[in-house]
């Protein structure tokens, strides 16, 4: 089954980039990275993390229980690896792209017709 | 900080709408997730936070359930799935729900012969007739009471994999398992009451029942049943309901002596795993008494004629005082004590046998990490 590589899901492949992080982790880790702009549920955080861990980009690397609460980290394949490098290059084709088209666009706008 | 205990309680009933399977792998974290998240002090998960996990929940079931063809073909034909779908069908064999699936499938059929059949041949629907009921409440204790062997059957033909096939973590394989047991203190409350309700029915029967069976000469070597017209309790019954009542009486005083002799002693069980009633304990016990009480009904409204209950009512006085020993003993003696180890012992004076490794089918895979 495909990944469907959304923004949410994205930002969570970075989180777990950078280091193996448990869920509330994670959700810090994204605010973080997003600027306090994408804030993640529990329920969104584990339906993304499912799929990445079904998908085989994450896996679990260990639990420890810290004051009663069991904390479970996630760490990244070499697949998710692959897989963030590929939609980083994606995203960053596409960016050019669009500096392209926009630095071709003509500085005065052209006259649609007359009014 | 540990968690509220109140917080844990709301955020576990949220988390029923994921999947048994996911709950049984994620349930904890996620319990300290939402813990994390949550406001200092909360007692209980906000309502965006719970309809988050409703809707992340069902999107979980969807995403992991088997297509509607597999599911179709497991469930009319009994046809195994494909291996990724393995913890679908264990949550089916194994989940809370799968006892109501079965008095559900019952009360399927007697509503497809009582309405459908009828409409298919051009008949008026008409309601369920009284025997179909009780047909209906007979197959639904018969095959609750079935429970453990068929569950055993239906995982070895469910579960376990084909050679070659792809081992995950819901595979099971053929190992060695603690015999599980039911807990006395758990379960001799709800057998105690159960049978005391059944005999306070019956032995209401008794009391009010119109008519009586009664076997009857007619002829040479022929007895047949006759009915007999009665108002209240002949002595005769009174007597033998007393006296069933007072040898329960001595009985359970007996009973006392042998739990209080060899409750202490009783041998070390290393292969035994104790375990609460289940939802399919509770339910055969509540169709078993179920059945009983209509019968008593039945016969005490003069449906029929009293035969049955009296015989309910005298095995209720008989086993009730005793029963209510096992009760007391369960609540204030050891906690590893096991309902079956306690019955033995109140009712046939010995020690029950040390329990043996069994047959099972245990994890393929165990985390390491």
């Amino acid at each position: 089954m495909a990944f469907r590589m959304s923004e949410q899901a994205y930002y969570v492949l970075l989180s777990l980039a950078e280091e193996p992080r448990h869920g509330y982790g994670v959700v810090q880790a994204v605010k973080d990275l997003s600027d306090d702009r994408v804030r993640l549920g529990a329920g969104t955080l584990y339906g993304i993390l499912d799929r990445l861990v079904e998908a085989g980009y994450a896996e679990a690397s260990g639990e420890v229980v810290v004051d009663g609460r069991l904390r479970r980290y996630y760490r990244l394949t070499r697949d998710g690896m692959a897989a963030l490098a590929a939609e980083t290059a994606r995203l960053t084709d596409l960016a050019s792209l669009a500096r392209r088209v926009l630095a071709a666009r003509p500085t005065t706008r052209p006259a649609l017709g007359s009014a | 900080m540990t968690t509220d205990p109140r917080f844990e309680r709301s955020a576990r009933f949220w988390l029923r709408a994921y999947p048994r399977r996911w709950r049984l792998r994620r349930a904890d974290e996620m319990v300290a997730l939402l813990a994390d998240l949550a406001a200092p002090g909360a007692t209980r998960v906000d309502v965006r936070t719970a309809a988050g996990l409703v809707r992340s929940g069902w999107a979980t079931r969807a995403r992991t359930r088997p297509p509607l063809r597999h599911a179709l073909a497991y469930r009319l034909f009994d046809r195994r799935v494909p291996a990724r779908y393995r913890g679908w069908v264990r949550d089916d064999l194994e989940g809370a729900s799968a006892p109501l699936r079965v008095v559900g499938s019952v009360v399927l059929v007697l509503v497809a012969v009582s309405v459908l059949l009828p409409l298919a041949t051009g008949d008026r629907p008409h309601a369920p007739s009284w025997s179909a009921v009780v047909v209906a409440l007979g197959m639904s204790v018969g095959l609750l009471s079935r429970g453990r062997r068929q569950l055993q059957k239906q995982s070895r033909k469910h579960l376990v994999p084909d050679g070659g096939e792809e081992v995950t973590a819901d595979t099971l394989l053929f190992g060695w398992v603690m015999r599980d047991r039911l807990t006395a203190r758990g379960t001799a409350g709800i057998l105690t009451v159960a049978v005391g309700v059944v005999g306070l029915g019956a032995v209401a029967a008794c009391l009010a029942a119109p008519t009586r069976l009664a076997a009857a000469a007619c002829g040479d070597a022929c007895v047949g049943t006759v009915t007999v017209a009665r108002s209240g309790i002949s002595p005769a019954l009174l007597v033998a309901l007393a006296g069933a009542l007072a040898v329960g009486v001595l009985g359970s005083l007996l009973a006392r002596r042998r739990l209080r002799r060899l409750v202490p002693v009783r041998p070390a069980q290393h292969a035994r795993r104790l375990v609460r009633p289940t939802p399919r304990h509770r339910m055969l016990l509540v169709t078993l008494s179920g059945c009983i009480l209509g019968v008593a009904w039945v016969e005490g409204t003069g449906r029929a004629d009293l035969f049955f209950s009296v015989g309910v009512a005298a095995g209720a006085l008989l086993v009730l005082p005793a029963l209510l020993v096992v009760w007391r003993t369960s609540w204030r003696g050891p906690a590893d004590l096991a309902l079956v180890d306690a019955l033995r012992i109140a009712f046939r004076g010995r020690q029950s046998r040390v329990d043996t490794f069994q047959e099972g089918l245990v994890p393929a895979l165990v985390a390491t990490d």
